[in-house]
């Protein structure tokens, strides 16, 4: 058997294995707004721009728009940066386009693994029937989101408490 | 020897502006004793973590053309720390504030208690708490392990 033509084997191969490579574990951009932060009720999210380590924030997170298949309503993304705090008012008004990647299979828990499992809404999920937080898929996130404009409120039903 | 390039790790005694270790420039690291100090009466192996953290932070951006940000990373990458949440105590003042910390390499969670060098007004807190700032400084006072998960 002669192979006729290599070229676009080589080329289907290529999209094959991209296509896989993206499916398990490359960052990708979705947009969409901050519905819940990860914190206790008088924690506060205060950056040290000394600390010898980074700070990790868990956002839970709904989605506009999502350049995948299976879109999912909710996603938590663990934040892990050295950057200045996005500021509460930000979060509470802002529709962001997060660069993000799927937790590797063996960190899949870490969106949950810290110190509080407890979720206080936003302004931006004040007004909805926000999901228990375990059931979410787990994403990481170290650069800093873009702001692309001002959202608004989501609606629905009334809160009801996010902590496992 | 390899002498491409050399960091230098400074000890000092307390120092209110930082917590446990922190850069002072490329090549350069200052480690808080009386913090490191509070961080062995947890568990010792955290001293011994910040201490790898600073030298191999110290070492790399020491390097030509490597910044102190990109050194950091270097440094996350193997001794790693990642804190949380800053959290006050009840009050019209604040007078201490805990903070969560991970040793990423042992997968131990932490608690550091810290004294404000000087109160502040919980409302002056507050404000920082919705417009961000740079916490004000203090000094860690204990240390406690916090069980994962």
């Amino acid at each position: 058997m002669t192979m006729r033509n290599p070229g676009a084997i080589a080329f289907g191969l290529c999209l094959a294995l991209g296509t896989a490579a993206y499916a398990s574990d490359e960052s990708f951009t979705a947009e969409g707004v901050v519905v819940a932060v990860q914190k206790a009720k008088d924690d506060a999210r205060i950056a040290d721009p000394h600390s010898m380590g980074d700070i990790v924030e868990v956002w839970m997170v709904y989605f506009d728009k999502w350049p995948r298949t299976k879109k999912p309503r909710f996603i938590l993304i663990e934040y892990t940066h050295h950057d200045p705090i996005v500021r509460d008012r930000e979060l509470d008004s802002t529709v962001w386009r997060f660069e993000i990647s799927p937790a590797p299979t063996e960190q899949s828990g870490t969106c949950m693994s810290w110190w509080t499992q407890t979720f206080v809404p936003t302004a931006m999920g004040a007004n909805q029937k926000l999901p228990p937080p375990k059931e979410l898929g787990c994403f990481l996130m170290q650069k800093r989101p873009i702001a692309l404009r001002s959202g608004k409120k989501q609606q629905g039903n009334p809160i009801t408490p996010t902590t496992q | 020897m390899n002498k491409d390039a050399t960091g230098t790790l400074s000890v000092v005694g307390n120092d209110s502006s930082f917590d446990f270790e922190k850069s002072t420039g490329k090549g350069a690291n200052s480690l808080d004793r009386s913090d490191l100090n509070a961080l062995n009466g947890a568990d010792k192996r955290l001293s011994g973590e910040v201490i790898a953290h600073a030298a191999v932070e110290s070492y790399n951006s020491a390097k030509p053309g490597v910044k102190v940000d990109q050194a950091h990373d270097l440094a996350e990458g193997f001794f790693g720390f990642k804190y949380g949440l800053f959290t006050p105590n009840w009050g019209t003042t604040v007078n201490t504030l805990s903070l969560n910390w991970r040793a990423t390499r042992l997968n131990e969670n932490f608690r550091a208690h810290m004294k404000l060098v000087t109160p502040i007004p919980m409302a002056t807190f507050n404000q920082m708490r919705k417009e961000g700032g740079t916490p004000p400084a203090r000094d860690v006072t204990s240390v406690e392990i916090v069980p994962n998960k």
